[in-house]
């Protein structure tokens, strides 16, 4: 955008936020030029994506709606951001759009919380930690604790990249929790959905009512089809009777049919899955002494009542023992130190992954049928073995000097996730650029394999619109005219608004 | 660039937001970057700061004034590092700020290394770049000059440092030495009168130095490093000259610099450092310290960033307020390891002093919660910017130094 248009802009923009909450300057600009680095080496060090224009800070529906309307006028793109920790670029400008930045941070109000309803309303923007924050003073749990991105990451974020969650296997992911959106769309509109789209109803918050469930178009869109301002989310009661247990079972197949079943049967709450096979050797090193070469399942169970929790952890010992698992003494350990396993975003100070783990240039990550997974993992290992010398980083505090690769098993049905990553080193060209072909075969590679490479379907996995069936991808373009004919919704998220 | 060498510390950034804004009940969190609560930009926070570096070192963007700015509004309270330390806060969990502070150097026996990202050092090692290009805020620049003219940031003659002692009759020369620092020689001198007088009351032979200069400590976090090593160099020297065993340094600032800066500069230290809070913690504990007046007040404690976070002293002066009779502690919240900065630090009340007053602010409503009509602190910068804002907010707390309080009851 040239300057002259830019600062017009920003003046027009001020109208409408207040000066304040307007920055067009190289330096505000360039720090939106990048979200997650643990996944995103390529972005910003390529060609593809660049800063926006503007950065603006709203505050209401109503802010929102004065900005799209202008952005609309002047044919310039818009990209609503969270927490700014996406993986896959979702809210990072394209370098040949630009844009407007809507830091939606300062819109992290909780607006109403009704105990008889079990929901609470809030604004996008909110993070997690505060989100948990609020909830506890009344009692209750959202159930999902947060994605990547820990604490600090937005619900907004969370819902626009249709995230996972800490604690999926029993709550579901982040988006199956909404119940009812605000939303502001291309044209400026204020749309309310659910319960909500009816006049007479202010408080009231359920989602499949007065005609089809329009939220679900919204939800996992990365702000393609308009700027969510409201939500509400689903609140549990926080159970009183917490145990993480873990068991050992002597080969993968054992360890997927046993976590299938314990999904199946609502007994855990949070979970985790390793497979021996696929760890370094200097892990491999350390784990097999413990526990032997087995395949470990580290979960949490919960209830409410403290004879149906002991009842729940008795049935799961049995169903253990149907698939050969042995008990990992880590139930005690766990309970003495007053730590859970579901309290994971706890764990990791934001220096896990990238003091820990090294500066790591690559983390892939897909869903799939659980029982699939080792056919996506074999897939994956296949291509890192390729070039060994992509995989020539190191991992500090582990001592490996290659691959590092695990699988987090979560989701209602059974849905693994697999979790690649490889260090880097950032500075050599080649090097880097070969591990940038890594990276995307071995995401073509979830999608051979798998259901879905990069759930979160942000920027950065347009090359895997070839995948898509033509009819999906016709449907959706059909709505983006629809709603967004000057394409001014973050394009190039879900590949859409981009030209032919 | 001096930035250079923080390359891959840069690149080790993960951009998880964590240092941003978080918030964390069970870890003790209650937000995190004191100056993006107030400026609300990504540039005001460590990732952005981190953002900036990864630009500059990749070339889209350019040192100037306005990166200045950005790199300068930042008091390096090191809440930052704090969160971002791997595994931190469910060892936080466990067995809160103390083992905190002892979990890395046990690990680190093994091998493990568990330091975070070195935000701090990446704005430092900016702000050092912004100095060789001339491009640091003016009051820095004269706070800088009158260091290297005065040896103390406040355009006092040097003449003037020991002007405080007058009267109390403390001599030049012994085994342990008062490092009073610039702060309290010249602004908060009740800070460095009651230090005198709590240790001549306990019997303690100790000197101070007529030609001490600057610690160092502003100079180096505002990145004039060269000039910094000039105030060390001369220190150290002075300091060997004397023959001295031990140094008890009155402010968090002065202890951080000569315990963790200067080593970097001249090499291991012939004599053992405490900060003032350890100092009076062993002589109470000796029973050399008599307590004649109780304070009946509900006080609490506002931990100096640079005294807790970094260098992980928490406890003492806890312990030497809590010896006090009359005096009732009550915890802050957040506290220790999650403590709100006063806004002072990283000499922000220098180039930013609105900024620093809007940070301090923020941490009213925390004290009021506490139900304290006394805020103690063992850092003289974080005392004046506190006394500037509770000023400013008309608050009926009153402000004091743990050393006051501590003289106060000696009655001495």
């Amino acid at each position: 955008m040239e300057q002259a248009v830019r600062e017009r802009l920003a003046k027009d923009l001020e109208g409408v936020v207040g000066a304040k909450y307007v920055r067009a300057d190289d330096v505000t600009r360039w720090t939106y030029a990048i979200e997650d680095f643990g996944s995103s080496f390529f972005y910003p060090l390529s060609d593809r994506y660049g800063p926006p224009d503007i950065v603006v800070k709203p505050h209401s529906a109503r802010e929102v709606s004065g900005i799209v309307k202008l952005a609309n006028a002047h044919k310039v793109p818009i990209i609503a951001r969270g927490g700014g920790s996406d993986m896959t670029a979702a809210a990072t400008p394209l370098k040949e759009l630009g844009g407007i930045i809507l830091d939606m941070t300062d819109m992290n109000q909780v607006i109403d919380f009704q105990e008889g309803l079990n929901a609470v309303r809030v604004q996008p923007g909110i993070r997690w930690g505060e989100l948990h924050h609020e909830l506890a003073k009344k009692g209750v749990t959202s159930g999902v604790r947060g994605p990547h991105g820990f604490l600090g990451g937005t619900l907004g974020g969370g819902i626009g990249g249709n995230c996972f969650s800490i604690n999926s296997p029993k709550y579901g992911w982040v988006n199956e929790n909404v119940l009812n959106l605000q939303v502001v769309l291309p044209n400026g509109d204020i749309i309310e959905t659910g319960s909500l789209a009816n006049t007479k109803v202010k408080d009231w918050y359920y989602r499949y009512c007065n005609g089809p469930d329009l939220v679900g178009i919204f939800l996992g869109a990365g702000g393609a089809f308009g700027v969510i301002t409201e939500f509400t989310l689903k609140t549990y009661p926080i159970p009183e009777f917490s145990d993480t247990l873990a068991y050992s079972f002597p080969d993968i197949d054992s360890e997927l049919r046993f976590i299938f079943k314990l999904e199946w049967y609502g007994y855990v709450t949070e979970l985790w899955g390793i497979a021996f096979s696929t760890l370094p050797d200097s892990l491999k090193r350390i784990v097999a002494p413990l526990l032997g070469e087995r395949d470990i399942v580290v979960f949490a169970t919960e209830a409410y009542d403290k004879g149906v929790f002991k009842a729940q952890k008795r049935a799961i010992d049995k169903m253990a023992k149907e698939f050969d698992g042995t008990v990992v003494p880590l139930e005690g350990l766990m309970r003495a130190l007053g730590i859970s396993i579901i309290d994971t975003t706890e764990w990791e100070g934001g220096g896990t992954f990238g003091k820990v783990m090294g500066p790591n240039g690559q983390d892939t990550c897909s869903i799939a049928q659980l029982l699939r997974w080792p056919r996506v993992v074999e897939g994956a290992l296949e291509i890192m073995k390729r070039d060994p010398d992509a995989l020539s980083g190191s991992i500090p505090m582990i001592g490996a000097d290659h691959f590092f690769l695990f699988a987090q098993l979560l989701g209602r049905g059974g849905v693994g996730n697999t979790f690649a990553m490889t260090p880097v080193d950032f500075s050599d060209p080649e090097k880097l650029k070969k591990a940038q072909e890594l990276y995307r075969a071995i995401v073509e590679s979830y999608m051979d394999t798998g259901v879905a490479a990069l759930y979160r379907i942000g920027k950065e996995s347009q090359y895997l619109m070839k995948r898509f069936k033509p009819e999906y991808i016709s449907f959706m373009k059909t709505i983006k005219k629809a709603l967004d004919p000057n394409n001014i919704m973050n394009p190039g998220v879900l590949g859409l608004g981009l030209k032919e | 660039m001096r930035l250079e060498k923080c390359k891959e510390e840069v690149w080790m950034c993960n951009h998880c937001s964590m240092c941003t804004e978080t918030i964390s009940d069970e870890s003790g969190w209650y937000r995190t970057c004191p100056v993006y609560r107030q400026l609300r930009f990504e540039d005001s926070s460590a990732r952005g700061h981190n953002t900036i570096a990864f630009y500059l070192l990749e070339g889209s963007l350019k040192y100037s004034k306005r990166v200045a700015d950005c790199v300068y509004d930042c008091t390096t309270c090191a809440s930052c590092e704090e969160i971002c330390k791997p595994f931190g806060n469910v060892v936080a969990k466990i067995g809160g700020s103390d083992l905190k502070t002892m979990v890395p150097p046990i690990m680190s026996a093994f091998g493990a290394v568990l330091d975070p990202l070195r935000s701090v050092e990446i704005v430092e090692a900016m702000r050092a770049d912004c100095v060789d290009l001339g491009l640091q805020p003016e009051p820095v620049k004269k706070m800088a000059a009158s260091t290297e003219k005065n040896y103390n940031p406040y355009e006092e003659p040097h003449a003037n440092r020991l002007k405080w002692a007058e009267g109390l009759d403390i001599p030049e020369t012994a085994d342990t030495v008062l490092f009073v620092g610039c702060t309290s020689s010249y602004r908060r001198q009740e800070i460095a009168v009651s230090t005198a007088k709590i240790l001549k009351g306990a019997g303690s032979k100790f000197a101070v130095l007529p030609d001490e200069w600057c610690c160092g400590s502003p100079l180096l976090r505002t990145g004039n490093v060269d000039i910094a090593e000039k105030m060390v160099k001369h220190n150290v020297d002075l300091l060997k000259e004397k023959g001295v065993k031990s140094l008890v340094a009155v402010c968090a600032e002065g202890y951080m610099a000569i315990s963790r800066d200067w080593p970097k500069i001249t090499g291991e230290l012939p004599f053992k450092v405490l900060h003032v809070s350890e100092f009076l913690a062993r002589l109470i504990s000796a029973g050399k310290i008599k307590f004649k007046h109780p304070i009946k007040a509900k006080v609490t404690y506002h931990d100096p960033c640079h005294l807790g976070r970094v260098m992980g002293i928490y406890n003492e002066p806890r312990a030497v307020l809590k010896a006090i009779p009359g005096i009732e502690l009550v915890e802050i919240y957040p506290t220790k390891h999650a403590a709100w900065c006063c806004g002072a630090g990283g000499g922000l009340k220098h180039s930013n002093p609105d900024l620093a007053l809007d940070v301090g602010a923020e941490k009213i409503p925390l004290i009021k919660e506490t139900g304290a009509s006394i805020l103690a602190s063992s850092c003289p910068f974080c005392k004046t910017n506190f006394m500037d804002v509770i000023e400013k907010a008309k608050e009926p707390i009153q402000v004091k130094d743990v050393t006051e309080l501590v003289a106060e009851s000696m009655e001495v």
